[in-house]
């Protein structure tokens, strides 16, 4: 649905940095590589740009800059540009990309750079798996229960089992698939491919989460530019390339503590996210040809399949077992290899899924995983903690 | 006179990056107002299970808060729970925060009390393989001297 007054936002742009533990590289630098990409992408300099949001989780905990919107814009010449650093959990990036559209829509800005950027590798894995774990009720969920992030992940994953019947074969199906698709995506963290018995004899990490249920700590970034309709014809006129467009957008929360949610078998903030990206978009799940969800644990896909409408609940684990969501199913989903295998570097993901999306949509992906195109809908899913916050992004071709 | 031999502050990781460890540590210690709702942690000390409802709505809350936004009133009384719960769901972390690097695999569950909300707490005195979703819990207290420490955990329910 178009709203009056409001101008139409399309993407102009992409660019991706290769996910990974990358020591080589200092937030900024990490950032610079996605942005160049994408500027190179758009073929535009620096200061064609009129705002860049920073989407980063963890700046002055993870890693040493306080303030990355500033260091990140510094580097990138980028000055004096307005910045603006945002944070919503692990769906910061998607938070990121619609501050973005917002900016454009509401005319304030032509031409916005959003950049995800995490840097998770410069603290040890014990301190990471800690700040992670605090993003719940600090008082009383962590203070004296150090639940930590796989662990809540596995409260929801022994309640679907037991109410659904979902097995540990079933989980370990989706790492399996995203293992698949992260070995011929040039940009994943985890090139490999796993079995079915590697996941289930994998060490615990919080029962019944093994190691290969969960996605790397790692590092990487993300760009997107964005452009209104008018600056984005001529951008396109330049580029030759096809016009992307940010046609539905839906964002949703849940409690802090997981004790006070609806349940323990979705996510709700999912259901209404996704319930209002469809309904701006004016489509249903049956039209979109290619998403990306939030595998960061192999029973958050399940719940999204679920979650998002692509079968009743309590059926996800029949869509992996059927293999409806490889790339040539009903409704590929993360054929990028997914958080569990190209990585989940907190800021960067949400952007890395809308960057994969629209490369998809370009069809510009590896040969293997290019999924077809027919709608031409795709969608991003991006759930912040265990549900805390949900964003949903729905591109549509020209 | 002999070249003295600069010592640099850099290291070579295993992928071959040159790294420098920061000079400038930052270690972390929150002071948290526990104030508001201290009752909750008297109650433990003396052996019960508060928390708190509001006066006009009668929403029972869990974690306790003085506050009812629904009803925008900030007078909650406090109540007395059972401790009588169903077990939703649990986990057993294996891979610990730093700061809980000393305790043994801990098993976390959530309960749903008899009263309405949801608790999430330690399971003690049973063994993961034993629990089922949709058992019978008990919630208790629990003060813990030597590391002067008040908190709440499930146990089995008396058969």
């Amino acid at each position: 649905m178009k709203r009056q007054g409001m101008s139409n936002v399309a993407i102009v742009g992409i660019g991706h940095a290769k996910f990974g533990v990358r020591t080589d590289v200092t937030v900024s630098e990490l950032a610079w590589e996605a942005i160049r990409l994408a500027l190179e992408d758009a073929r535009l300099k620096p200061k064609e740009i009129d705002f860049c949001v920073v989407g980063s989780g963890f700046s002055s905990l993870s890693y040493e800059e306080m303030l990355p919107a500033v260091a990140v814009t510094e580097y990138a010449n980028m000055v004096p540009t307005g910045h603006v650093r945002c944070e919503s959990a692990c769906a910061t990036g998607s938070a990121a990309v619609h501050i973005g559209y917002m900016r454009i829509a509401s005319g304030l800005s032509d031409t916005v750079l959003v950049v995800g950027v995490e840097k998770m590798t410069e603290v040890d894995t014990p301190t990471m798996v800690e700040l992670i774990a605090r993003a719940g009720s600090y008082l009383w969920e962590y203070e004296n229960f150090g639940l930590t992030f796989p662990g809540y992940y596995a409260l929801l994953a022994t309640h679907h089992m037991a109410k659904f019947g979902t097995t540990a074969e079933d989980l370990a199906r989706v790492a399996v698939k995203n293992h698949h698709y992260g070995r011929i995506n040039e940009n994943a963290y985890l090139r490999n491919e796993i079995t079915i018995e590697d996941v289930l004899a994998s060490r615990p990490i919080a029962w019944p989460n093994k190691f290969l249920d969960c996605c790397p700590i790692n590092d990487g970034s993300a760009a997107l530019i964005l452009a209104s309709e008018e600056r984005a014809k001529e951008i396109a006129r330049n580029t030759k390339k096809p016009l992307i467009w940010i046609k539905g957008l839906g964002a949703a929360g849940d409690t802090a503590y997981i004790g006070a949610r609806r349940d323990l078998f979705s996510i709700r903030s999912t259901e209404i996210a996704s319930q209002k990206a469809y309904k701006m978009a004016g489509i249903s799940p049956g039209d979109l040809d290619v998403v990306t969800v939030h595998d960061c644990f192999t029973i958050g896909e399940i719940l999204a399949y679920e979650d998002l409408g692509f079968c009743r609940k309590g059926e996800g684990a029949r869509v992996i077992r059927e293999k409806q969501t490889y790339h040539d199913g009903r409704i590929p989903t993360n054929v990028d290899g997914g958080l569990k295998a190209k990585g989940h570097p907190i800021g960067a993901t949400g952007c890395s899924m809308v960057y994969e999306i629209a490369k998809q949509l370009r069809q510009e992906v590896e040969k293997e995983r290019q999924v077809r195109i027919r709608k031409g809908w795709g969608m991003a899913h991006n759930v912040g903690g265990t549900g805390h916050s949900c964003y949903v992004t729905i591109l549509g071709r020209e | 006179m002999a070249e003295e031999k600069t010592v640099l502050p850099f290291e070579v990781d295993k992928r071959g990056n040159v790294q420098l460890r920061s000079s400038r540590t930052l270690f972390i210690r929150f002071t948290i107002p526990v104030h508001r709702v201290m009752k909750f942690w008297e109650g433990i000390r003396e052996g019960k299970l508060l928390t708190t409802r509001c006066k006009k709505c009668h929403k029972i809350y869990f974690p306790p808060k003085v506050d009812c936004p629904d009803c925008m009133i900030s007078g909650m009384e406090w109540i007395e729970l059972s401790g009588d719960a169903e077990l939703e769901s649990f986990t057993q972390v294996f891979v610990k925060p730093a700061s809980f690097g000393s305790y043994p695999d801990y098993i976390c569950a959530i309960g749903r009390l008899e009263e309405g909300p949801r608790v999430l707490a330690w399971v003690s005195g049973i063994a993961r393989e034993e629990l089922r979703v949709g058992m019978k819990l008990k919630l208790r207290p629990r003060v813990i001297p030597e590391e002067k420490r008040l908190t709440y955990e499930f146990v089995p329910a008396e058969r």
